[in-house]
């Protein structure tokens, strides 16, 4: 028998989707994983020996950090000086999904929402929190955040089809 | 049925990337010691066990005495497992047995006594700790978050503000003579109430 870290399986698990929503809420997408780590060893630390950590206290985590990055004028000099890769939301699927149209104009329509939406969303489909950990990792009231589900997933049935009609590349009317 | 279910249904069958084994790996470093907080156990490539052909008669015995087996383990774990389900929530048994006689499992379901280090270290245990070279233990606190919950009524008194604060209570005992260090990090719930005068 041999042993291994429980971390590794918990971040298998979790890593893209923390990824995702770091890349959202970073102000820079090269602070993404900078964020996750950060956010995930400091929850790690105080509640690893458990061998099981809640996600929704990491993305609270990564939330924070992220406001707190975006207010240090150092970090933000030091970042700027940086070449800033552009970074998509498609970017954080598997390219695979390319090959469908449908899906391809759904992850664009995605990328269009308004960015407080758009964490919804992610929060809710991929990291699939409930809208009450939702609620307090964004520090919103369980309305606020139901309520922008539904406008999302409405813009999306809206968008999807138009964009099909005239493809993915191309700009559809803005709500 | 729910209008958007088809929708979600769609985004959900979405396949992320994953995180790249260099970023893992930066994880891991980062980590440093605390990696090791929590391990499991798992079969080596040599532990899995090996389909033999078995004559049908021996194979009948064998699956008869697994069965059995199995069937006794399951009346262990249930067994120890009782006094953790008095909440009302279903003990966890783990899906996958990696061996029989997985005592791990068995031990993790056992009762907790008042003597267990669980339950935090006695006083008289602590000043024994000084006396064998142990030197005073550091106790720091950690507040993790706080919510405001609003305002809630009390019989008979006026209403009030709720507020949720979690800590982290982390304790350090360290011996020097024996380069020991214990560290013992619990999870704390205070709730605040702050009276509203009415007007």
């Amino acid at each position: 028998m041999k042993s291994e870290p429980i971390w590794k399986a918990w971040f298998a698990k979790h890593g893209a989707k923390l990824l995702l929503f770091a890349r959202q809420q970073a102000r820079y997408p090269d602070d993404a994983e900078d964020l996750v780590q950060e956010a995930f060893v400091r929850i790690w630390r105080l509640y690893g020996h458990t061998g099981d950590v809640s996600p929704s206290l990491v993305y609270r985590a990564i939330r924070r950090l992220a406001i707190d990055w975006a207010r240090s004028l150092d970090r933000r000099k030091i970042r700027e000086e940086k070449v800033c890769s552009e970074f998509t939301f498609v970017d954080s699927f598997d390219r695979s999904l390319e090959k469908d149209e449908r899906k391809k104009a759904l992850l664009h329509a995605i990328e269009r929402l308004p960015p407080e939406q758009k964490e919804v969303i992610t929060l809710k489909i991929w990291s699939e929190l409930t809208f009450d950990e939702i609620a307090r990792t964004l520090d919103l009231s369980l309305n606020t955040v139901a309520s922008r589900y539904r406008y999302a997933l409405d813009k999306l049935k809206e968008w999807v089809p138009v964009s099909l009609e005239q493809g993915p590349y191309q700009k559809s009317p803005e709500s | 049925m729910n209008e958007y279910e088809q929708l979600e249904r769609e985004l959900k069958a979405f396949r992320l990337q994953e995180p790249s084994a260099d970023f893992e790996r930066r994880v891991e470093e980062a980590l440093g010691e605390s990696a090791r907080l929590a391990v499991r156990q798992l079969p080596e490539s040599g532990d899995e066990p090996v389909a033999h052909p078995v004559p049908a008669a021996r194979g009948n015995l064998f699956f008869t005495s697994s069965l059995a087996l199995l069937g006794a383990a399951a009346l262990v774990v249930l067994f120890f497992s009782f006094p953790s389900s008095k909440s009302g929530t279903t003990p966890v048994i783990p899906t996958e047995v990696i061996d029989l006689p997985a005592l791990p499992v068995v031990q993790r379901s056992l009762p907790v006594t008042d003597e267990s280090p669980i339950n935090g270290v006695s006083i008289e245990q602590l000043s024994a700790m000084t006396e064998s070279g142990w030197e005073q233990p550091q106790a720091r606190e950690f507040l993790i978050d706080f919510f405001d919950e609003g305002i809630v009524e009390r019989p008979g008194v006026s209403p009030a503000r709720q507020y949720r604060y979690h800590f982290i209570d982390e304790t350090i005992w360290v011996n020097p003579e024996t380069n020991t260090i214990i560290r013992s990090s619990v999870p704390r719930e205070e709730t605040l109430l702050i009276g509203l005068e009415p007007f």
